[in-house]
C-alpha cells in the first residue's frame, strides 16, 4: 500500500523535479561554457571548477527553490485540492502517511539536486576540458550546501502542515529553516560535521512535521 | 442491538464560537442515520471528530467502542468515509483511483466495484478531473463501498449534484444499505433525500442536537397549531415540546413535539376564537425546527416602515 502513496507522491511532483533539472542543466552547461541560450554569460564560467563558488550560489538557488517547491507541493496541496479527508482516512497510521510522503519528497530533493554537482564534477574530472586542476575534495562546499537543501525542504512541509493565523506565523518554520540553511552551507566546516548539524535539524524538523500532522484539524 | 457511533457531551470550539455543543449520539448497528442541520449546524465537523480529522474540544467519540481520536487502521479499515465535495485526486484515472485505494484493503472488491462503475456508465480509463461532479460523487460511492465496509459515513453526499444525479445516487445508496446489514450516517440539509433513506434522525441546531429519534417518530410527533384571536394574540406559555411560537397579524403559529391533551387544555385556555392543529411533513417540521426565532421579523419590520 505505501508503494502506491509513493507512486502518487512522485506522480504529483516529477514535474517540479523536471523544471528543477532544466534549470540545473542550464545552470551546469553554463558553468562548463556551454551556451545554451543568446544571453549566455561567459562571466559565470568558473577558471576552477567549484573554487570560486558561481556554481555552488546557483546550484544553492535552484535547490533551495526546488526543495521550497516540493515541501510545499506535498503538504499545502493537499489541502488546497481538498484531498487530506481522503488520504487521511486511509487505514494506515499517520506516521505511515507522512512518514511516505517526507521519504519520498526528501529521496526525489536529493537525487534531483545531486546530479548537477555530480554532473558537473565528472565533468571538471575529465582531462582536457577545461585549463584548471581538479581534486574531488574541492567539490565539499558544494556538498554541503546539497546536505542544506534538506533542512529547507523540511521547513517548507512543516509550514505547509502547520496550521497558523496568519502567513507570517505560518511560514516561520520554513524563514528559520532557511537561515539555519545558510548557516549550515556558510560556516567553516568539514562535511562530516555539516552533516551531524543536518541530521539534527532534519529530525528535530521532522518530529515537529509529524506532531503537528496528529495534532491538527483538518477542516 | 449495540451502539456503532457513540458520542458523550461531544464539544468543539473554533476559537471562542462552540460549533458542536455537548451532543449525546448514538448510532444502532444496522441503522441509517440521518443527520440534519442548516448551513453551519455542525454535521460537518462532528463527522470529522467521528474520523479524528477535527479533535474536540470537550467530550469523547467513540466508534466501533474505539476512541475516534484515534483511531487503530484496522478500525479505519471497517469504516468507509465520504467527504463533503467528493475529494480524489483528480489528474488520476478511475482506475488509478481503484488500483490507490484496493492497496489499502485487503478485503476490496474489485467485481462490485465493477459492477457499479457499469452500473454508472463509469469508464475505468476516465480521467477524475473531466468527470461532473455527480460522476465523481458515484466514483467516491463505488470505491467505498467496494471496500466492503461495516460502517458508511457520507457527509452532505448529494451537495451539488441535479435531482436526477441525486436521484440515481440514493438509489444506488438504498441497494448498498440491502446489502449485509450495514450501518450508514449520512449528513444532508435536503429533507426529500433523509426522508426517502433514513430510519432514524438526529437534527442539529447551531451546534445542538435537538432531535434524535425514528424519522416516522419525529414526523407523527410534530404538530403545527395556529391559534387566531379577534385582536393582539397572547404569549404562548413556555413547556415542554414547544420548538416555536410566532406572532403573525391576530395568529399565534406554534410548532410543538408531542402534542397532546395538556398542550390543546394551554391553547384554549388562551379563549382563541378558532384553533386548527396541522399536519407537517418532514421538510415543513424540519424547517420549523431549525429555522429559529428570527423568521418574519425582517418582514414584519418591512411592513411598518411600508405602513409609515
Amino acid at each position: 500500500m505505501l508503494s502506491n502513496l509513493a507512486w502518487k507522491e512522485l506522480r504529483e511532483t516529477t514535474w517540479i523535479a523536471g523544471v528543477a533539472l532544466l534549470a540545473f542543466g542550464y545552470q551546469t552547461f553554463t558553468a562548463m561554457g556551454v551556451g545554451l541560450a543568446p544571453w549566455h554569460n561567459y562571466g559565470w564560467v568558473e577558471p576552477i571548477p567549484f573554487v570560486h563558488g558561481e556554481f555552488t550560489a546557483g546550484f544553492g538557488f535552484v535547490a533551495f527553490c526546488l526543495a521550497m517547491a516540493l515541501g510545499f507541493r506535498q503538504s499545502v496541496g493537499e489541502s488546497a485540492f481538498g484531498t487530506y479527508l481522503f488520504l487521511l482516512h486511509r487505514p494506515a497510521s499517520r506516521l505511515r502517511l507522512i512518514g511516505t510522503k517526507l521519504a519520498v519528497g526528501l529521496g526525489l530533493c536529493l537525487v534531483c539536486s545531486s546530479l548537477p554537482i555530480l554532473g558537473y564534477a565528472f565533468w571538471a574530472a575529465t582531462p582536457g576540458t577545461h585549463p584548471g586542476p581538479f581534486e574531488w575534495s574541492m567539490t565539499a562546499e558544494v556538498w554541503k550546501v546539497w546536505l542544506a537543501v534538506t533542512i529547507v525542504y523540511f521547513g517548507a512541509v512543516l509550514s505547509g502542515i502547520r496550521p497558523g493565523r496568519w502567513y507570517g506565523t505560518r511560514l516561520l518554520p520554513l524563514v528559520g529553516a532557511g537561515v539555519l540553511a545558510i548557516l549550515v552551507a556558510s560556516v567553516p566546516w568539514t562535511v562530516m560535521v555539516a552533516l551531524a548539524v543536518v541530521l539534527i535539524i532534519d529530525a528535530a524538523l521532522v518530529a515537529a512535521t509529524l506532531f503537528a500532522a496528529r495534532q491538527r484539524d483538518y477542516p | 442491538m449495540s451502539d456503532v457511533i457513540i458520542t458523550r457531551q461531544l464539544t468543539k470550539y473554533y476559537g471562542p464560537k462552540c460549533v458542536v455543543d455537548s451532543v449525546e449520539l448514538r448510532v444502532p448497528q444496522g441503522s441509517v442515520y440521518g443527520l440534519l442541520g442548516r448551513n453551519g449546524a455542525g454535521k460537518s465537523t462532528i463527522i470529522k471528530m467521528l474520523l479524528g480529522m477535527t479533535h474536540a474540544s470537550y467530550g469523547r467519540a467513540e466508534v466501533f467502542g474505539e476512541d475516534a481520536a484515534a483511531l487503530r487502521p484496522d478500525t479505519r479499515r471497517r469504516i468507509a468515509y465520504l467527504a463533503e465535495g467528493h475529494p480524489l485526486y483528480r489528474w488520476m484515472r478511475i482506475d488509478d483511483a481503484a488500483r490507490f485505494v484496493r492497496s489499502f484493503y485487503p478485503e476490496f472488491n474489485n467485481r462490485l466495484l465493477d459492477q457499479i462503475l457499469e452500473h454508472f456508465g463509469l469508464a475505468r480509463r476516465a480521467r477524475i478531473r473531466r468527470l461532473s461532479n455527480g460522476q465523481r460523487a458515484q466514483v467516491s460511492l463505488a470505491l467505498a463501498v467496494a471496500q466492503e465496509p461495516e460502517l458508511l459515513i457520507l457527509d452532505d453526499p448529494t451537495l451539488g449534484l441535479d435531482t436526477v444525479v441525486r436521484r440515481d445516487f440514493l438509489e444506488s445508496l438504498i441497494q448498498i444499505i440491502q446489502r449485509k446489514g450495514r450501518t450508514i450516517l449520512f449528513s444532508s440539509h435536503i429533507l426529500g433525500d433523509v426522508e426517502r433513506v433514513a430510519d432514524r434522525i438526529g437534527i442539529l441546531v447551531d451546534g445542538v442536537l435537538r432531535v434524535d429519534c425514528p424519522t416516522e417518530h419525529f414526523k407523527e410527533s410534530i404538530r403545527k397549531v395556529v391559534l387566531e384571536f379577534e385582536s393582539e394574540p397572547p404569549e404562548f406559555p413556555d413547556c415542554g415540546g414547544l420548538v416555536s411560537s410566532h406572532q403573525v397579524g391576530t395568529r399565534r403559529e406554534l410548532v410543538i413535539v408531542g402534542f397532546n391533551g395538556e398542550h390543546h387544555r394551554m391553547a384554549e385556555s388562551l379563549s382563541p376564537r378558532s384553533m386548527e392543529v396541522l399536519e407537517l411533513n418532514l421538510e415543513d417540521a424540519f424547517i420549523e425546527y431549525t429555522r429559529g426565532p428570527r423568521r418574519s421579523l425582517p418582514i414584519l419590520a418591512g411592513e411598518e416602515n411600508h405602513a409609515q
